[in-house]
């Protein structure tokens, strides 16, 4: 006879442990299966979690979240050849409580989130893979199998959060619209370095620490780059549009050995020793890549729900996964209590996320991975940018200083961006940034 | 010198702990790579897992995979690979990322 | 089952299963703990001879409570009892086979045969095996990479030799007079465990039994005096191929062979290291 519990949440990730975590302090009995040895063991990010939507869950996680840095210094960095022009912002209000963003290793950090689901009631089975959904007749949605003997269990609802290859979704139908287009793929380096050659290097103090998106620097491929700090390891990779990296021929890692080279990153990351190497796939295309999250007794939340906000100055999906995990499980409380997990009953999931900024973000954000992954952001751009910033900061004695105007149409010209493509894309981009 | 070419491929890989399942969790139809004029899949592979052979099909490995994706993703020849998960506690175990 | 049948049992170890090693100091941080493959091939040997024998089967480890983690393994399987011996992770391997063996020998019914891992570079558990074998004065066959039961208290085990060969054993064990197998990880691997056995293994109690209350040793025979550092085998060379003798002594003695004449420098540590690296990578040692 199958094991019944009444909420079983696939993937013990941010999204699966909030979840469950949620679940479980409600009274309900939970069932939190994780594929990997331990939670986080098949995870990787971009390095840096935003925590704020901890505090409700978790109060004063910050004293027991394993942590690597604060980070205290944001820099948003556009890389041409040869060239880099960098915002750097420091804040040091970010390094003491309440703090803002942490870079942390997944592996701790899942494994954390995991346990405090179980602290809270959820049973955690690890090394457990869900193979399919249990499904009537009908099309509803009342468990899994897994690939254990006598590995079915039943439950009221399934929170699907099995990460961004989600086979649960897409088995439920969830996502018609599945596209390759809406994937990038993640690759990583994680250099060693003693903790004192990472502050001198970043100008960073004790704990502190640093992060860097890179827009440009991925030699063509659309995509961005990214370099942060951990207590002694630093992380540079790359994130690139799977269809583009298809199209370019390139191998990974070469892209992120040029832009290990550049002259901007080459001194953050020189004499480190390789101490791992990753890759995920990130659903990276926003509102236009997201599956429906709602089904006959099935909700999906985190990376397969598609909630991953890549908007260039913006690189997050932890904060929206645990968001979405925690509402995807306020929903099946709400609906197992009403004694309805319909579609119709769980309906509140998705209003739920709407009226935070899980949703919210996403929709404001819309048009902002189309731009970013444009062709004209990706190395236009970033050429007229640092050209621009070349000839307004090259003294060209006896000439005199053309002022801003012509150095901007120079710029232009030289960089092969159009007026109104500029006018175009600022439109674009003040209506989703503004 | 190029720093990310400092280190050989092999010992890039050595960096990360494979669990190795019994089960293949990739399967590739041949006879459709065969046909098939970009085998992107060669490429985009983070962990350089699909080989092309001199008769125009494809030798691939599962042992180091890191179950990312990104091989089915670019796959344009429908059901040439067929990608799940490897058995639950097998497979990559990432540590630092 | 009644309390006093007798038992086939598994001793396991909880181990840094891999460990990271610094490059520079050779310090060593363990990373995954869990039991090696020999221990896992070990218990699932167990678990067959239990049940082509109907015998329950006993898993024991000895360590500090995390090592707790590998009885729930174990349990998960199908093992049925399961017990911890209080005492020193690093406790050595004579005191941790005297601490097995007399949780094994008062355990009621008695064990049948203890299956173990053998010695194995993933830190198996070395010479507990042997040391086993003597506390319970019971049969040792060790180094086993297959195992086929018989008749109760029967079985036929392979073992590995040099150069390839094989050799069969046919073992007998009884209560009283056990049979200690160390097996190598080959052959088998555990089986997968079910979902409602990994459930209920969650709760299956742990007897836990308190080890020898003084770590004193027995005087050891054996002493490490001094560990040398690794040094790579000598590689076999073909002999050289000439048809007059003293041709072929000349090559193997280097006579009239090209060669350099030792040179000393002195130069500042960078120049001699890049003289060092450009001297490794003509002679075709770096490339």
């Amino acid at each position: 006879m199958a094991e019944r519990f009444d909420v079983v949440v696939v993937g013990a990730g941010p999204a699966g442990s909030a979840a469950a975590l949620v679940a479980a302090r409600s009274g309900l009995s939970v069932l939190l299966l994780e594929r990997g040895p331990f939670p986080g063991a098949k995870n990787m990010f971009g390095g840096v979690v935003y925590c704020r939507i901890l505090d409700t869950l978790v109060p004063n996680w910050w004293t027991e979240a394993p942590v690597q840095r604060w980070v205290t210094r944001r820099q948003t960095m556009v890389l041409a050849d040869g060239q880099a022009l960098t915002v750097d912002f420091r804040n040091q209000n970010w390094g003491s409580e309440p703090y803002n963003g942490a870079t942390a290793y997944r592996a701790e950090f899942d494994a954390w989130l995991a346990s405090k689901a179980e602290e809270a009631g959820a049973t955690l089975v690890c090394s457990t893979t869900a193979t399919g959904l249990l499904t009537s007749e009908s099309g509803r949605v009342h468990g899994v199998r897994t690939d254990r003997p006598d590995g079915e269990v039943e439950a009221s609802v399934v929170i699907a959060c099995d990460g961004v290859n989600s086979f649960l979704a897409k088995e439920a139908g969830l996502y018609p619209n599945w596209s390759a287009d809406h994937y990038t793929v993640g690759v990583k380096e994680v250099l060693a370095l003693p903790s004192a050659a990472i502050e001198e290097r970043c100008g960073l103090g004790g704990d502190e620490g640093m992060d860097i998106e890179i827009l440009g620097g991925t030699g063509g491929v659309p995509g961005g780059g990214f370099f942060y700090t951990n207590r002694d390891t630093v992380a540079v990779g790359v994130v690139l549009s799977v269809a583009g990296l298809r199209d370019s021929g390139r191998r990974p890692e070469e892209i992120i050995a040029d832009l290990k080279a550049h002259p901007a990153i080459a001194p953050l990351v020189r004499g480190g020793e390789l101490v791992e190497f990753t890759a995920h796939t990130i659903p990276e295309a926003g509102l236009a890549g997201m599956p429906r999250t709602v089904g006959d007794g099935i909700l999906v939340a985190g990376d397969a729900a598609h909630l991953c906000l890549a908007a260039g100055i913006w690189l997050e999906g932890v904060n929206f996964a645990i968001g979405s995990g925690a509402f995807a499980a306020e929903t099946a409380v709400e609906a197992i209590r009403a004694g309805d997990t319909s579609a119709r009953g769980l309906a509140g999931y998705r209003r739920r996320m709407a009226n935070s900024f899980v949703l919210a973000d996403h929709k404001k954000l819309r048009h902002a991975p189309h731009l970013i992954l444009g062709e004209r952001a990706q190395t236009r751009y970033p050429r007229l940018i640092c050209q621009l910033a070349e000839q307004v900061f090259t003294i060209t004695n006896p000439d005199p200083k053309l002022g801003v105007r012509r150095w901007a149409r120079r710029a232009m010209r030289d960089s092969g961006v159009r007026l109104h493509e500029l006018a175009k894309d600022a439109w674009t981009g003040w209506r989703s940034f503004g | 010198m190029n720093p990310g070419s400092d280190i050989g491929f092999e010992d890039r890989m050595a960096t990360v702990e494979f669990r190795v399942a019994d089960r293949p969790h990739i399967t590739v139809d041949r006879e459709v790579c065969r046909s098939c004029t970009t085998k992107a899949c060669v490429h985009v592979c983070p962990a350089g897992l699909f080989v092309p052979t001199a008769d125009g099909g494809i030798l691939f490995n599962y042992e180091q995979c890191f179950e990312c994706g990104t091989c089915y993703m670019v796959c344009n020849e429908a059901g040439a690979i067929t990608w799940s998960y490897p058995e639950g506690g097998q497979g990559v175990v990432m540590r630092r990322s | 089952m009644t309390e006093a049948s007798p038992f086939v049992a598994a001793a396991l170890k909880h181990v840094a299963v891999r460990a990271r090693v610094d490059p520079l100091t050779g310090e060593e941080s363990p990373e995954t703990w869990g039991a090696s493959d020999a221990d896992l091939a070990a218990l699932e040997w167990a678990l067959r001879l239990g049940e082509r024998w109907s015998m329950p089967v006993l898993a024991i480890t000895v360590g500090p409570s995390p090592a707790e983690t590998v009885l729930g393994t174990a349990a998960a399987a199908g093992a049925s009892h399961l017990v911890r011996v209080e005492m020193a992770g690093d406790a050595p391997s004579r005191s941790v086979a005297t601490a097995l063996a007399a949780a094994l020998a008062a355990y009621p019914g008695g064990p049948v045969v203890v299956c173990c891992g053998d010695a194995s570079p993933d830190r198996g558990s070395g010479s507990v095996p042997a040391f086993l074998a003597h506390e319970l004065g019971a049969t040792g066959a060790l180094g086993l990479v297959g195992i086929e039961p018989g008749e109760r208290g029967v079985l036929a085990a392979t073992r590995r030799l040099d150069r390839g060969r094989r050799e069969r054993l046919r073992v007998t064990a009884l209560a009283g007079a056990p049979a200690v197998l160390s097996v190598e990880a080959a052959g088998v691997r555990l089986r997968r465990a079910a979902l409602p056995a990994v459930l209920a293994a969650r709760d299956a109690p742990v007897e836990v039994i308190p080890g020898p209350a003084s770590r004193s040793e027995p005087e050891a025979r054996v002493r490490t005096v001094r560990r040398g550092p690794y040094r790579p085998r000598a590689k076999v060379l073909p002999a050289p191929a000439a048809a007059d003798p003293r041709a072929r002594i000349r090559a193997l003695a280097g006579g009239r062979a090209e060669r350099r004449t030792p040179q000393a420098l002195a130069l500042d540590p960078e120049q001699a290291a890049d003289h060092l690296l450009a001297y490794l990578r003509e002679t075709g040692y770096l490339s």
